[in-house]
């Protein structure tokens, strides 16, 4: 039964339920304050060939808030696309009675709408309201299409319930259900004995809930949530280190690399025990200048998440170290031995700040934060070049929702290089050993009438092991100001090589960022080793990015895809200022949905989250997850490493900003 | 021994709380919450013998030795083993790094004058913590400061004759009560000062060693 309740804003909640031989496993975010989406996959029935897989989207929308005179209201749709076992729309209000008794009632269309049944009320709109077509007579032959002359219309009936909080931890729940359960019953046989269900809820201190009811008068039903909220990080602000406090400047000044008489001797002797200082807090300096009053150092953040919390460890590192004839500090900040921003911070307001209440926003409101490819750089620091960074782990895949295995995986051994010989000249490999796991004993063929350029994804894992998931060389350039560009070519993904170039025009702290790319793919043979395969083609984007308000962020790419359609992917996340992602993406091309095969277009969700959220230490590193209910071939894009926007977007004034309360971390 | 360190210092009492036997096991424990290794300035700082205080926080049932970083201003940066610090103002909480959104800064001189004065009063104090989401957000809290007598405070090998100032805090969310125990020359040897809703108090008791 729904509630018109809502999560806190941006919670994210993960639900497993069980009840006779039906399984649900359901990702409900909170996109807004007042709105949810739900994403559900469920498999209902015992027998191997009676099993129905299921994948549904739900939204809510509370379009009344709870005050003490009236209770929250709410208005909800259920798997609004495609199949619709679950098809069904609701309004529902919920009241809050002394704090712990929350009373429910609604009314629901669709599968909502099957017990006691009454003609459709908003059928005064029109008779169209008074019949809901059958399911699968809606959403699109092959599925995945939106149910839009299903919803509301049908008999509507009424529902309700409550819960009860007998304290923090235990809650018992009653509710009148509408539902017949159809489906169940043609499925299996279920069907419900009296319309009541009763439950109890048990809440744990770590976002787990754990509820268990007793349904319709004959079976037992179980249900695992578990809660979490991007925006709170297992610590806020992290717990590595913190930065060498500042010392006094006459401490400074009587340090012995500073004893040199000679100014331009002491500038040098303090570089290297600069270096030395950052290398401890995880910055590489690779460039340092010092002239007249003003330091310029070129730097490399491997640690911090936080690109701000790299620049206030450099420019504290440089007050404790330097002359202190010098009074201003330039750090710029390169990816790959590419200047992409410098901060540039007076030294006497670091003093000035470092304690003071408001530091953050006057540090922010006195630094100055500008494009690093004009003026001043820094002189390379011997031996900055060439630089290998190599990282040896394992590393975990994951495939969901094949029929005959709903969660796939594979888990192996992997290296990953990146030798850079020169500034922005990169030789990149991503090598991986499959250990075990179970990708490659997908049984069925891909029955795409397209090109497959991804729906063989099966027969790569099955006919490779030792595999070259990438091996290019890329050079990585400064065009001119605002202006990034880049080079590929070779081994780019898994299943496709050749080369590609980009260009992107992303001005310091602007919302808007443009770009475009061209590549020429050829696919790679099944081995994942040198080989190509006949297929191949031109494909290319151009794409516009977009920080809308609220933490939103836009994306849009348009051009040719691998299976040479032509269309466009539009995506939305929710972006969370600590670098938590939640997102949804689809693509539309000229490739109708008959071709395209079960699902009728390409579309999916996405998480990113930083490794830093869990571990609470500083790390570049997150996790990423894209889930699409199918692979399949229609409106796929190249998937290349590095794509320029996310490879300067960290350094960029606008990220520098939104976290700058880091700069005094 | 860490612990009963800890329960003595935690809940501020009288109780004869000798000074740690071992020292150098209670210097390298970790105070932030699952911190590690020891960081090379802190081992380089305890080495050399820089003077010391003792901090625990209740709500980990965590304590250990800090050595003094940096003394700028009349501010003193004191660094634990793993790398967090501890700011003081004259023994005034200004500022936590590294054990998890701590304060970032604050601003509580007018606090400080009457406590450093041993007077009761009214006094407004402000304080910049960092969010799960890295901005930085300040609060202000009306506080309440006043004499709660006499009570000599035991630092190992003296004791200090000192009067307890308390400090009762309150904003719109939060709510929280300080306490310093104030010597006749205006110093601050022993406190319980609030961090913040995730950390909560940090015990803080000056140690002989300090000048």
């Amino acid at each position: 039964m729904p509630t018109a309740e809502s999560m806190p804003d941006g919670e994210l909640a993960g639900t497993i339920s069980v009840f006779e031989n039906t399984q649900r496993y359901t990702t409900t975010f909170q996109v807004l304050p007042r709105l949810s989406g739900s994403f559900r996959y469920s498999i209902l029935g015992s027998s191997a060939t009676s099993k129905t897989y299921d994948r549904s989207f739900d939204f809510q929308y509370q379009f009344l808030t709870e005050t003490d005179t009236r209770p929250a209201m709410a208005i909800g749709m259920r798997d609004i696309m495609g199949t619709g076992i679950y098809s069904s729309e609701y309004i529902v209000a919920t009241k809050t009675v002394a704090d712990r008794l929350h009373l429910t009632a609604g009314m629901g269309w669709g599968r909502l709408g099957g017990r006691n049944g009454f003609t459709n009320p908003l059928s005064i709109f029109g008779d169209g309201f008074k019949t809901r077509p059958p399911r699968g007579g809606t959403g699109g032959a092959r599925g995945g299409k939106l149910t839009t002359d299903a919803w509301f219309r049908g008999d509507a009936a009424l529902f309700g319930g409550l819960r009860y909080d007998v304290n923090d931890r235990w809650s018992v729940m009653a509710e009148y259900s509408s539902d017949i359960y159809a489906e169940e019953a043609a499925k299996y046989g279920f069907s419900p004995n009296i319309p009541f269900n009763l439950g109890v809820s048990y809440r744990f201190r770590n976002g787990l809930t754990a509820n268990g009811y007793y349904m319709y008068g004959q079976s037992v039903g179980f249900q695992l949530t578990y809660r979490l909220n991007p925006k709170h990080p297992q610590a806020p602000g992290g717990i590595g280190p913190a930065a060498p406090a500042l010392k006094p400047q006459s401490q400074v000044a009587a340090a012995s690399w500073n004893q040199a008489t000679e100014v331009s001797q002491r500038h040098e002797n303090a570089r290297d025990v600069l270096r030395t200082e950052l290398d401890r807090e995880g910055i590489r300096m690779v460039g340092y200048d010092v002239y007249g009053e003003i330091a310029t150092v070129e730097i490399e953040n491997t640690r911090y998440d936080a690109t701000a919390q790299a620049v206030g460890r450099t420019a504290r590192a440089m007050a404790n170290t330097l002359d202190p004839s010098v009074k201003t500090f330039r750090i710029v900040l390169t990816e790959g031995g590419v200047p992409i921003s410098r901060v540039t911070t007076r030294r006497a307001d670091l003093y000035t700040l470092e304690n003071e209440v408001d530091g953050s926003w006057r540090s922010f409101a006195r630094a100055d934060i500008a494009d690093a490819v004009v003026g001043v750089r820094g002189e390379t620091v011997p031996g900055a070049w060439p630089n290998l960074v190599y990282r040896f782990g394992p590393y975990m895949t994951l495939s969901f929702f094949d029929p005959d295995k709903p969660l796939r995986y594979e888990i192996g051994a992997q290296f990953r290089g990146d030798y850079v010989i020169r500034p922005g000249l990169v030789l990149s490999a991503d090598l991986r050993l499959p250990l075990f796991g179970t990708m490659d004993d997908v049984a069925r063929v891909s029955d795409s009438v397209l090109p497959h350029v991804r729906s063989d994804w099966a027969r790569y894992a099955r006919e490779s092991n030792f595999r070259i998931t990438r091996m290019t060389a890329d050079y990585y350039w400064r065009p001119g100001k605002d202006l990034y560009a880049k080079v590929s070519g070779g081994y780019l993904e898994e299943m496709f090589g050749g080369v590609a170039g980009e260009v992107l025009w992303y001005p310091q702290g602007s919302k808007l960022a443009v770009g475009g790319e061209i590549a020429y793919a050829k696919q790679r043979n099944f081995d994942m080793l040198l080989g190509f395969q006949d297929y191949d083609v031109v494909t290319g984007h151009a794409s516009v990015y977009y920080d809308l308000p609220g933490g939103f962020h836009a994306q849009v790419d348009a051009g040719r895809y691998l299976a040479g359609d032509w269309g466009a992917t539009f995506a939305l996340d929710r972006e969370f200022n600590n670098g938590f992602k939640v997102g949804a993406f689809f693509t539309r091309t000229n490739v109708s949905a008959a071709e395209f095969g079960e699902g009728s277009f390409d579309k999916g969700i996405r998480f990113e989250i930083p490794v830093s959220w869990f571990t609470r230490e500083p790390s570049r590193e997150t996790i990423g997850q894209t889930i699409r209910p199918l692979m399949r071939d229609g409106g796929a894009r190249l998937n290349l490493a590095n794509r320029l926007y996310g490879y300067t977007r960290n350094a960029n004034g606008a990220e520098l900003a939104n976290r700058w309360g880091r700069f005094f971390r | 021994m860490i612990r009963w360190a800890t329960f003595c210092l935690a809940l501020g009492t009288l109780a004869a709380c000798s000074n740690v036997d071992d020292e150098s096991s209670l210097f390298q424990t970790a105070l932030s919450l699952n911190g590690g290794k020891v960081v090379p300035r802190a081992q380089a700082l305890y080495d050399a013998g820089a003077p010391q205080i003792v901090v625990a926080i209740p709500r980990t049932g965590k304590a250990a030795i800090m050595v003094l970083e940096a003394r700028r201003d009349g501010v003193e940066t004191w660094l634990s083993a793993d790398g967090a610090t501890l700011i003081l103002d004259h023994g005034m909480l200004r500022g936590t790094r590294g054990l998890g959104a701590g304060l970032l800064a604050s601003d509580v001189s007018r606090s400080a004058a009457l406590i450093h004065g041993r007077r009761a009063g009214n006094a407004k104090r402000f304080h910049t913590s960092l969010t799960g989401t890295d901005e930085a957000v300040t609060r202000s809290y009306e506080c309440r400061v006043e004499d709660r007598g006499a009570q000599a405070v035991d630092l190992g090998s003296r004791k200090v004759p000192a009067r307890l100032m308390a400090e009762t805090c309150r904003n719109v969310e939060q709510a929280f009560e300080n306490l310093y125990w104030v010597t006749d020359g205006g110093r601050i040897v022993q406190s319980r000062q609030w961090t913040g809703d995730y950390l909560g108090d940090v015990s803080i008791r000056m140690t002989d060693s300090q000048p």
